[in-house]
């Protein structure tokens, strides 16, 4: 079994990934023909050095820190709603919590852009009722980012739901149980009890939703173009573009690498507060 | 002929436009069927023989979902019948196109996926420089008279066919853009009278940009959300720079110099050209303008909510063709105020990785012979050859062809640089921060003119 699974792994995961590599550090444009000369860490250089780049790294961590804090909060407050014994309809409301995550990137984006339409979206029509102005939801400098920001929390918050809520569901009930018979409140329950044990768990879910965030393109395709200007440029919209519009493949996959290489150093972080806290 | 046609569309450079009904028209082309078709009126009478050569072969190709595609795979068929071969349409978005092409064009000789190529006039020095398509030269002196460049309008040969010299690609149909406006409000004189009161301007077609936006922003501030001056597509990044371009154009400014050795985007006539861009958008357009697409300026056009709208003649096709669009039938369009718009085309090219080059040749032969064609327009395709143009049946189902002929022979392709799509990519950049306010129409172009000068 062992041998077929490593041809299958270096199949599948090894041979695209080295020859990515290859790539990063060759001049590929695809319009002079295939792969040129080896340029050694020049592609790397010139991802680093370009402003638009960096600008697209910054926008990146803004968009995966604030939607992963945000999706935590409002995931963990839910999901401890949820986790009340004896709540009524419980499965009602998860059911319709979960509705979001099954539904594609994409239609989210579609479904999103027409609900911020400026002119014709129902959101500015709910803001009319209440005599607000309009609002330039994905065309405003101000606007754009948190608005991402927003549809995506709403997409994915509910797969946090889902972590967390099994992870409630599976806490021993003694240690609450007997904080209770000392005395303690829901408040002092929770901080000293619950979430502690939850913790291992809680770090599970931002580090699966760190990953998907900091990957986040369609999103970005489908409402702004990583507009306006470049205010909602990410990382993976930013590699798209250089591959498809620029067609420096060269300059993509150097990029490519660079945010595996922040993915995997900060899943190497959280993995060892995770095994810290398993130990302590 | 050639003359004639000049005559005509000098006439259409004056006379508004009207086509309604439209997209009723395809299915009224006739058929022909038989080992040989004639020449349509115009073009003298000439029998081209269709090779079966290739029977049992089936052709791919990548489409954009649009009018013109159906009008064409409605009369498939017929080409099966004559030769043999299937074509298989994949018909898909505008906005994925590009980043389908790309991959099979750079898989090599023969290895790719598609037999004959659509390509957009954007992609012409892309796909010829890269070495993706083949010549066409040879294939058309041997083509028997089923293509004939000089049965095409010059400028769309300009436009979508020739590059560096070598006929790459046969135009194949014309997308022009100009000033679609609402008649019925331009000839009401009541309308008028109360604008002109409340303005103290005079409701009328102006005669160059900066009129345009005057008279576009003056509407809005009279009417507010009851009626906008302008439907507008500025979001990025292709349609906000497809719509600069009429601007910008008729302003009198390029993106480069004539000799193709500096960008002159920021200079004085560029700078200008984009500040009169942010004001129509910010002043004078419906809101969320700036990130409004086709079918954002195409809704609130149709719902009678603006009162113009800078776009390409397809879309007078759609809301003419609407039932129950409150604009249906108050149309008429004008070449861009200024006199120069962005004329747009495709045109059918053969990839080098084309499986089926031959084959495929022969389906260019057949789309593009004269009677195709000019059943192609009868159906409501707007053509790229000269015939259709002073055809008097397609003259009397399409009066406003003249003027969509004045708009292509008029109008201007982007800049001769390999990579179009990233000159694009730029400029929308940069002109959609300049309308969100996060540069001055100044700073954007200049640091769009930086990026510019590294595509020479």
């Amino acid at each position: 079994m062992t041998v077929p699974t490593i041809v299958a792994l270096l199949l599948v995961v090894a041979f695209p990934l080295a020859f990515a590599l290859y790539v990063s550090t060759h001049e590929y444009d695809l319009t002079e023909g295939g792969i040129g000369a080896y340029t050694g860490l020049e592609n790397y250089a010139r991802t680093v050095g370009d402003e638009l780049f960096a600008n697209a790294a910054r926008n990146t961590v803004v968009l995966a820190v604030s939607v992963v804090a945000l999706e935590l909060v409002i995931a963990l407050g839910l999901s401890l709603l949820l986790n009340q014994p004896g709540l009524r309809f419980r499965n009602v409301y998860l059911a319709i919590l979960l509705i979001p995550l099954l539904v594609s990137p994409i239609a989210v984006g579609l479904i999103w852009r027409l609900l911020l339409h400026a002119d014709l979206g129902a959101v500015n029509w709910a803001l009319g009722l209440f005599g607000l102005p309009k609002q330039e939801w994905l065309s405003g400098q101000a606007t754009a980012m948190p608005t991402i920001i927003g549809v995506d929390v709403w997409h994915e918050t509910s797969l946090m739901i889902v972590i967390i809520l099994a992870g409630l569901t599976a806490l021993p009930r003694d240690p609450i149980e007997a904080a209770a018979v000392d005395g303690a409140n829901a408040w002092q329950t929770l901080w000293t009890v619950t979430l502690p044990l939850l913790t291992p768990v809680l770090l599970v879910a931002v580090l699966i939703r760190t990953i998907a965030a900091m990957k986040t393109y369609d999103l970005i395709y489908i409402l702004t173009r990583g507009g306006p200007g470049s205010a909602t440029e990410t990382i993976s919209y930013s590699i798209w573009k250089n591959a498809f519009t620029t067609l420096d493949m060269g300059r993509s996959a150097a990029a490519s690498f660079l945010l595996l290489l922040a993915i995997l150093a900060l899943t190497v972080v959280l993995v060892r507060v995770l095994r810290a806290g398993g130990d302590a | 002929m050639a003359k004639r046609i000049s005559r005509l569309m000098q006439r259409g450079l004056r006379a508004p436009v009207n086509r309604r009904r439209l997209l009723q028209a395809s299915g009224a082309a006739g058929i022909a069927l038989g080992s040989g078709l004639r020449f349509g009126s115009g073009a003298g009478a000439q029998e081209i023989a269709f090779s079966r050569d290739y029977e049992g072969t089936t052709l791919n190709l990548l489409m954009e979902d649009l009018q013109e595609t159906t009008i064409i795979e409605e009369m498939l068929p017929e080409f099966t019948e004559l030769t043999g071969i299937t074509v298989n349409f994949e018909k898909v978005g505008y906005g994925v196109m590009h980043e389908k092409l790309v991959p099979q064009l750079a898989a090599g000789p023969g290895n790719g996926t598609y037999d004959v190529l659509e390509v957009d006039f954007y992609w012409v020095y892309e796909f010829a420089r890269s070495g993706w398509v083949e010549d066409l030269g040879q294939r058309i002196a041997d083509s028997g008279g089923a293509i004939d460049l000089g049965r095409y309008i010059p400028a769309t040969l300009d436009i979508v066919s020739q590059a560096d010299g070598t006929t790459w690609y046969v135009p194949f149909y014309a997308y022009p853009m100009g000033l679609i406006y609402r008649d019925d409000l331009l000839n009401d004189e009541a309308f008028k009278a109360e604008f002109e009161a409340a303005s103290g301007l005079e409701l009328a077609i102006p005669d160059s940009v900066a009129g345009y936006v005057e008279l576009a922003t003056a509407i809005t501030a009279w009417k507010g959300e009851e009626l906008y001056g302008a439907a507008m597509t500025a979001q990025q990044v292709d349609p906000i720079v497809m719509e600069f371009c009429n601007f910008l154009y008729s302003a009198g400014g390029d993106y480069y110099d004539a000799d193709l050795t500096a960008p002159t985007i920021n200079d004085e006539t560029g700078v200008r050209a984009a500040q009169l861009y942010v004001d129509c958008v910010n002043n004078a357009a419906q809101p969320g303008a700036a990130s409004a697409n086709y079918d954002d300026s195409i809704a609130v056009y149709s719902q009678g909510r603006a009162f113009s709208s800078v776009s390409f003649m397809w879309m007078l096709a759609v809301v003419d063709g609407d039932d129950e669009a409150e604009a249906q039938g108050k149309n008429k369009a004008v070449v861009m105020p200024g006199g120069t718009g962005l004329s747009g085309a495709w045109g059918w090219g053969i990839p080098v990785s084309s499986p089926n080059p031959d084959a495929g040749w022969e389906f260019v032969r057949w789309v593009e012979s004269p009677d195709v064609a000019r059943r192609r327009a009868l159906a409501g395709s707007l053509p790229t050859q000269m015939a259709p143009y002073e055809d008097e049946e397609i003259l009397a189902k399409y009066p406003w062809l003249p003027q969509a002929g004045a708009m292509i022979t008029e109008g201007k392709g982007l800049p001769a640089v390999t990579k179009q799509t990233q000159l694009v990519e730029i400029v929308g950049r940069h002109l959609a921060e300049a309308v969100a306010g996060g540069a001055t129409a100044q700073e954007a172009m200049d640091a769009a003119a930086a990026e510019l000068a590294e595509l020479l």
